[in-house]
């Protein structure tokens, strides 16, 4: 096999795939679906999800993106389990395009049941801006490549001609970040949680990194500046998408939450709106939106002076003693203490005050778990409602983190 | 250790985190002249919980409201598992 002049699209633990070999469909996909045809692959392989990304999009009328294990029960009838396989490779088939295709992704279903999310390749690359910097760029997918924030990446590398170095999501973090390293990855896209880790691992020092991305969860002030200092020529964006709105729009200015004026100004022609606390966008594109094109992304903003912040999922409000509480942002209260590196809090059912909050600490030293508890207690007492104190703060070693990179709650 | 004394046990913790002042708890003591809150007690219950694996108040079919501290521990005795 040749390909050695064509520059390297995905470099896999074990695998590297050029341009060359995407264009001739290495992993024969295209000749298993029918043009305008409904097709799912499962695959947690960057390199099988790159090559389908580049065969597939204009010509099957519907991909699905499933992980390996999860039960296919959700998919039509009729769709064609695609068999990635390098033994019947390169039959390029009829390159005439049947126009756009739907990529099917799939929420973590932290409620109940996986929820099929469509998207285009319009609004999966929505965010991509073709520009020699984003050209040079090596990306570093830390993310599970058949979820939104994955299959963003992928597009977003493809479609500049970056590199994308893909580490296998079963290697620990520490490997996947020296394969990062020596990769020369220069950009990551990556959630709040998975930058906390991905500081404290000791080889993330190593990184040299120039674009810093942060989605999927609220990146509060404290991370933000972490990511700064620890990567000080890097540029910081977080952007606001959701699974179910595409992606959206993006901050680059080092803040918390994003500017107020973005209400009446919209952010490179996408229209935000508040409404009953919830923020919406305009994305006609999507299943998710209503008639009139805005769809929910269901997190809960308030303005505070100038700035739009983030309090927390509307589906995650929690009533205790009769008022609203949002998890996150006892989360965030917990993160800003100096011995917290990070926190999950959650609601348990009380018969007395309807719930209580339930926290996890992740100290940054492994101190008496009783006099931290008493200090986390009244570190959120002295900055909060009484409503916002968890009645119960557990000190543990790590929490437990989902392939889409946010902590399981 | 019996309920009460995990039920005391508790309660001093908790009063010590809040940085509240522990009165002497005996039968009589009407636990809302103490200085926890419903709120506190909510913190109390899910601690026991946790400490004695049950919790009587989401066990009761009519909701039983405990005044004094003497029918605050009745109740959890009377909703102990029957062990040994």
């Amino acid at each position: 096999m040749s390909g050695s002049a064509s520059p390297v699209a995905v470099r896999a633990s074990d695998l590297s795939v050029t341009i060359d070999q995407l264009d001739a469909d290495i992993y024969g996909l295209r000749g298993q679906v029918e043009q305008g045809g409904v097709a799912s692959l499962h695959t947690d392989d960057a390199t099988i999800v790159a090559a389908a990304i580049h065969v597939l999009d204009g010509w099957a009328g519907e991909v699905h993106l499933l992980p390996p294990a999860l039960d296919v029960e959700v998919l039509p009838a009729g769709a064609i389990v695609l068999e990635p396989s390098r033994a019947g490779a390169a039959v390029a088939g009829d390159s005439s395009l049947a126009g756009e295709t739907m990529w099917i992704v799939y929420t973590s279903g932290t409620t109940g049941a996986p929820k099929a999310i469509a998207h285009t390749a319009a609004t999966l690359s929505r965010t991509v801006v073709r520009s020699e910097r984003s050209a040079s760029f090596v990306w570093g997918l830390l993310y599970d490549p058949n979820r939104m924030a994955g299959l963003q990446v992928l597009f977003q590398a493809l479609r500049t001609s970056a590199t994308v170095v893909a580490p296998s999501l079963h290697e620990p973090l520490s490997e996947r970040i020296a394969e990062l390293v020596d990769g020369g990855v220069t950009a990551i896209s990556a959630t709040p949680t998975l930058w906390r880790l991905v500081l404290q691992t000791p080889a993330a020092r190593e990184l040299e990194l120039t674009q810093i991305t942060l989605g999927g969860e609220i990146a509060d002030q404290r991370i933000l500046d972490g990511l700064a200092s620890a990567f000080p020529s890097a540029r910081i964006v977080h952007v606001f998408a959701s699974t179910e709105t595409g992606a959206a729009f993006s901050v680059t200015d080092g803040r918390a939450g994003f500017p107020a004026a973005y209400l009446e100004d919209a952010p490179r022609g996408i229209e935000l709106q508040i409404r009953d606390d919830i923020l919406h966008v305009h994305s006609p594109g999507v299943s998710a939106s209503g008639p009139d094109g805005f769809a929910s992304t269901g997190d809960i903003v308030e303005v505070v002076d100038d700035r739009v912040l983030f309090r927390g999922r509307a589906s995650g409000v929690v009533n205790i003693g009769g008022a609203n509480v949002w998890p996150e942002e006892v989360e965030t209260l917990l993160r800003q203490h100096d011995d917290v590196l990070e926190a999950l809090v959650t609601a348990k059912a009380n018969a007395l005050s309807g719930n209580v909050l339930m926290a996890q600490v992740v100290a940054r030293d492994a101190v008496d778990g009783k006099a931290l508890r008493k200090e986390f207690r009244s570190w959120v007492r002295d900055r909060a409602p009484g409503t916002h104190v968890p009645a119960m703060i557990k000190v543990v070693d790590a929490l437990d983190i989902s392939t889409a990179g946010k902590v399981t709650r | 250790m019996t309920i009460r004394s995990a039920i005391l046990e508790q309660l001093t913790e908790l009063f010590e985190e809040d940085e509240l002042d522990m009165p002497e708890f005996v039968d009589e003591t009407v636990l809302l002249d103490t200085e926890l809150d419903s709120l506190g007690f909510a913190v109390l219950v899910t601690r026991l919980d946790e400490e004695l694996g049950f919790d009587p108040f989401s066990m009761m079919d009519e909701p039983v409201y405990p005044v004094t501290f003497k029918d605050f521990v009745d109740i959890y005795e009377r909703f102990a598992p029957d062990e040994a």
